[in-house]
């Protein structure tokens, strides 16, 4: 018995572990909104896996993760937490099948309109603004300050994992290295003096998009025929049908023999199949995008809300970078079996992806220039109310975008990515 | 043997032309008020209809000049029908002239190589019994039962099962539907509710077909001429 016990202590120590797993924001989070997980892991012996976050919807958030012989590794990893009850797990898996398992501690706390703010603790006033109880919005909206390591800040935004956060106080050693373009495109503020910067940057709301948003569900496609294959198809038929009767014809014009007019009608028949098995785009599925494209005093960026559609199955979509998705309601973000999973180079796979269904993928991606916008018929200069402007929170004065910014998605099958609409909205600061 | 080349051309445009253009206006929605609109899902049976069409309806007209008279000196030897398997053959060569549409329509329709397979064999199957009905017992004398037979198969009884279905009462005659081609094809997809149909329907028609030419001899004697077209 006691040699057992022995063996199976020293198995133990031989498997890699989760050492801690804490969030970038303490224990705040919005409802929908990803949360910026921080894992640490460590192994005595080399090792590769996944490592998985899940909440308490059907959507989880992998990254594949090495570990050298006795090394230890931080991985930012988000997940979306919904209700006040919602249980964050992480889970390390290796090629065997689960290693480790670990629950993210306490429970959340879901911030309303609070803005949440993270703190650089070298800056000169980080300790004070933790202690002091600013609001902006004219005294009606309160500021939470939590303290954060800016080390983590880059990564955690350019994966969207700071959806979260509406501002970050950065000291002067970390300011020059902090890029953060996209989160600060969408509204999030990177200031050094909170104090005179704050209640200004504040005053609006950062673009989030909530996990559950009934504002999703118009965006549908209800047609039956992909245009690029109805084409295709009409193409090929009008093509063989031509080809197929000049060769035919012209046989019987030079007087062919009886069997030759036979070869010439198979013959006909299987160059069209080779021609269909070289030429013919497969793949039943396609992408539909409507598109709001933000014109700021950072980059610009573009907001794609993106619609899987087709008879085909999707398979895996691959999107340029961590994408949200979005259901209608609470009980189809729920039933949903969702894997997001995070790749080198900072594009996302989603797997689990069912045509026809109501998950609505919603892409933000930096713009490098854009063209002028047009306005479609009258005057131009005018601009046009829209409302709403999913996913940004109520309506806004915007004009019909002159070209549109494709979104970045790859998967088996898709024969076409079509922007259906896009519009382009001047942000002031 | 010897095809009788303008008669094989017209065959040939005749089947191409029919299959693509029933595709384009089917696909293209060409027709006034949506009519014969059909989604992705339908094209391949669209395809399988038009097909079967054809073989019941207009293939019959063509096969009795589609062999040169040189051939009748052959019937006189060795029995009237022999042309038959040459016939047959044709109906292979306007399969695979058809192949180019089918495997397009199988993509856009997203059926299995089963359904697919099923499909095509249905059309040669009825294809092959019309060939033998036709050649053994002579066009001119069997038109007018066989079109008879057509509309009762094709049409009559998916009628008749339909007005029971919507009269109601203690009989259903739904079951006569089972007995029409063109019904049978439009269980090729998925979910469809008697699937093995179109499988069971080519088996019998591809057995009538086979016990046909092999009754061939039986049926008419060697040297006479009496309903040769």
């Amino acid at each position: 018995m006691f040699p057992v016990l022995i063996l199976s202590l020293l198995a133990l120590q031989d498997r890699p572990e989760i050492q801690g797993v804490e969030s970038l924001t303490g224990r705040l989070a919005r409802s929908g909104c990803w949360l910026p997980l921080k894992v640490r892991l460590a192994s005595p012996l080399p090792f590769e896996g996944d490592l998985t976050a899940t909440g308490d919807t059907g959507i989880r958030v992998t990254r594949s993760v090495r570990l050298p012989a006795g090394g230890t590794l931080s991985v930012i990893l988000p997940v979306i937490a919904v209700g006040p009850g919602a249980k964050i797990e992480v889970v390390l898996r290796g090629p065997s099948g689960e290693v480790d398992r670990r629950p993210l501690a306490g429970p959340l706390e879901f911030l309303g309109e609070t803005r949440l703010v993270l703190v650089d603790p070298a800056h000169t006033e980080a300790a004070a603004l933790q202690r002091e109880k600013m609001t902006v919005g004219k005294g009606t909206i309160p500021v939470r300050f939590v303290p954060s390591d800016p080390v983590d800040w880059n990564e955690a935004a350019d994966m969207g994992a700071l959806e979260i956060v509406d501002a970050v106080v950065a000291s002067d050693r970390w300011t020059p290295d902090l890029t953060m373009n996209i989160w600060r495109g969408l509204g999030g503020a990177l200031v050094t003096q909170p104090r005179r910067e704050l209640p200004d940057r504040l005053g609006g709301k950062s673009g989030r998009f909530p996990a559950v948003d009934p504002a999703s569900s118009p965006f549908r496609v209800n047609e039956r025929w992909i245009p690029a294959k109805r084409e295709s198809a009409m193409l090929f038929i009008v093509v063989y049908a031509f080809a197929f009767f000049v060769a035919v014809y012209v046989t019987w014009a030079r007087k062919g023999s009886p069997w030759l007019l036979t070869v010439a009608a198979v013959a006909a028949a299987i160059l069209f199949v080779a021609a269909y098995g070289a030429l013919v785009p497969k793949g039943n599925v396609a992408i539909r995008v409507w598109q709001v494209q933000l014109v700021g005093p950072e980059s610009p960026v573009a907001i794609s809300v993106c619609v899987p559609w087709g008879p085909g199955e999707p398979g895996d979509l691959e999107f340029g970078r961590l994408v949200k998705p979005v259901h209608p309601t609470i009980a189809e973000a729920t039933m949903r079996d969702l894997e997001l999973r995070v790749e080198e180079g900072g594009r996302c796979k989603a797997r689990g992806v069912a045509s026809g269904s109501t998950t609505r993928f919603v892409v933000v991606e930096r713009a490098a220039i854009l063209p002028p916008a047009e306005r479609e018929g009258a005057n131009s200069g005018e601009l046009e109310y829209f409302r709403p402007v999913f996913p940004l929170k109520g309506g806004a004065y915007g004009q019909a975008a002159g070209a549109t910014v494709p979104p970045a998605v790859r998967g088996k099958g898709i024969v076409e990515v079509s922007v259906i609409r896009a519009i382009r909205i001047e942000v002031t600061p | 043997m010897q095809l009788n080349v303008p008669r094989a051309l017209a065959l040939y445009l005749a089947w191409t032309g029919l299959t693509c253009g029933a595709l384009l206006v089917a696909i293209g929605g060409m027709l006034p008020f949506g009519l014969a609109s059909i989604g992705p899902d339908g094209v391949f049976l669209c395809l399988v209809e038009v097909e079967l069409f054809f073989v019941t309806v207009l293939w019959p007209f063509f096969m009795p000049h589609l062999i040169r008279s040189k051939v009748e000196a052959v019937a006189k030897t060795v029995g009237p029908g022999a042309e038959s398997h040459f016939l047959i053959l044709q109906v292979g060569v306007l399969l695979v002239v058809a192949l180019p549409l089918a495997l397009v329509t199988q993509d856009l329709s997203q059926i299995t190589v089963g359904q697919f397979f099923r499909g095509h064999l249905l059309v040669g199957a009825i294809a092959c019994f019309v060939t033998a009905l036709v050649g053994q017992l002579g066009w001119t004398r069997t038109r007018p039962w066989y079109f008879l037979a057509f509309f009762t198969f094709s049409a009559l009884f998916p009628f008749l099962g339909f007005l029971s279905g919507e009269i109601g009462g203690g009989s259903r005659l739904d079951f006569l539907a089972i007995l029409s081609p063109f019904w049978a094809a439009a269980q090729l997809q998925p979910g469809a509710s008697i699937s093995w149909a179109p499988g069971a329907q080519a088996a019998i028609f591809g057995l009538l077909a086979v016990a046909l030419l092999a009754s061939g001899p039986f049926l008419r004697p060697v040297d006479s001429t009496a309903g040769r077209d």
